[in-house]
């Protein structure tokens, strides 16, 4: 799917909701959507939270609220310091009775938690920083 | 296909259970607690009644002979795949080879005997009577009719590479729709037939003692331990029809639950009748536990019946809306 179909896909999803406004931050671009049935923007705008060197940024996959642990364990998922391996949850994302596990993107160590537990989040916030 | 590579004492097949066979003397049987099950399938984008594994002992160890989606939910038991943490009431895809394990289950927040190992497509037996649950006194449905054994195989309805993506859980209705009284577990009862029968002390001590779940308790029954019930004046009765959730009270006094497994008939006075909303919460308290009971009324009995439906129906719906979503993009 070329940006311009995934752009229409989003405006036809909008249209058939009771959304207000809808953004998704890329790397480098933030794209806004209202719905008035006529503004979509691109926003350029600095990249927040830039990885330092061989760190990585896991952002959320989707909107939720942060749960670092499984509401049935008492143990966080990831704590900072702990080792992780590529595909290990990191952190939940709780959209009402659902939990969707946020996988890590690589082996590494977890450097900082960047959302509390119980933080709503967007997609594209930042959840951990994994290092080396 | 999975094997079984445990000695599985008593982990059965099960479903949702057999209706309509008591008329012939069949009891339902199916899955103690049918939520935890129920969420498993929804979960694989099974269907709600499709048939999983009850395991009520622990470890227990299955070795997938070919790919496939599985979920393991009801007790959180420390599942491993080829050693690697699992996390409770979520989805995970296996490849052939692995094995899985479930360890003793976990104290946490919710404390429960009983895990169901569901796969994708279901368990696929043969359908018995419009059940797939296994019939133990009948030696019928299930696998054989009997419990699982070491070296036996089970096909999966659906296997091959999962179409559901891994780590899409739900939070278990114990936390969502919790009830407990002075931090026991509790269900809600109706009163029964014979329930004026006893004294005011005895119907009183009912409802405000907590009962120990003894370890005489299983599929069939839950033999529970506490003050005495004492009648007003004996009662003889004739067998008469029973299902489970009736609280049954012999002679000594000691109270019977009949679960899932229960005989469809029986002539022991009844107290009460735990709502069939709340047996999945008695079917999960392990034992040397404690669990309390609530009066209720007929409306309240089904509004809890509802809650249960509406806990199902709003799983489904944000499943289906994930996997939309993840299919159109």
């Amino acid at each position: 799917m070329d940006a311009l179909e995934r752009f229409r896909q989003l405006a036809a999803w909008l249209a058939d909701t009771d959304v207000a406004l809808l953004e998704l931050r890329g790397s480098q671009t933030l794209l806004r959507l209202v719905r008035d049935g006529a503004t979509g923007d691109v926003v350029q705008e600095d990249a927040p939270d830039e990885a330092r060197p061989g760190t990585t940024i896991v952002p959320a996959p989707t909107v939720g609220i942060v749960r670092h642990r499984h509401p049935l364990r008492d143990g966080p998922l990831a704590s900072v310091g702990a080792r992780v391996e590529s595909g290990e949850p990191l952190a939940l994302l709780q959209i009402g009775q659902m939990l969707l596990a946020v996988p890590a993107p690589r082996d590494g160590v977890v450097a900082r938690l960047l959302a509390n537990d119980g933080d709503a989040v967007g997609y594209g916030d930042p959840l951990i920083e994994l290092q080396d | 296909m999975i094997e079984i590579l445990s000695n599985s004492a008593l982990a059965t097949v099960q479903d949702l259970g057999r209706e309509g066979g008591l008329r012939w003397g069949v009891g339902t049987s199916g899955a103690m607690d049918p939520l935890a099950l129920a969420a498993g399938n929804l979960l694989l984008g099974n269907e709600e009644s499709a048939a999983g594994i009850e395991i009520p002992v622990f470890p227990f160890r299955v070795r997938f002979a070919e790919d496939c989606a599985f979920a393991v939910t009801g007790a959180d038991c420390a599942a491993t795949l080829d050693e690697r943490p699992l996390m409770p009431w979520s989805t995970y895809a296996a490849r052939a080879g692995q094995v899985l394990n479930l360890g003793m289950p976990q104290g946490g927040a919710w404390r429960a005997a009983r895990a169901y190992l569901c796969l994708a497509g279901g368990v696929d037996v043969p359908c018995v009577l419009n059940s797939r649950s296994t019939q133990l006194r009948g030696a019928f449905g299930g696998l054989e009719g009997r419990a699982l054994r070491k070296g036996d195989t089970l096909r999966a309805g659906a296997p091959g590479h999962a179409t559901r993506a891994t780590g899409i859980g739900l939070v278990p209705p114990a936390l969502v729709l919790p009830l407990q009284v002075d931090g026991c577990p509790a269900m809600r009862v109706l009163p029964a037939a014979e329930y004026e029968g006893y004294t005011a002390a005895s119907r009183e001590a009912f409802w405000t003692t907590a009962w120990k779940v003894t370890p005489q308790s299983d599929r069939y029954g839950y033999r529970l331990s506490g003050e005495a019930l004492e009648p007003i004046a004996a009662m003889e009765m004739r067998s008469h029809g029973i299902v489970p959730g009736v609280i049954q009270v012999p002679p000594g006094g000691q109270p019977i639950v009949q679960m899932r497994d229960a005989q469809p008939s029986g002539g022991y006075p009844k107290l009460g009748t735990v709502i069939e909303a709340d047996l999945w919460r008695l079917g999960q308290a392990p034992i040397g536990s404690r669990v309390r009971f609530i009066q209720t009324t007929w409306d309240e009995a089904v509004a809890a019946q509802g809650e249960i439906r509406a806990w199902l129906d709003e799983s489904r719906r944000l499943l289906e809306l994930r996997q939309g979503l993840r299919y159109a993009a």
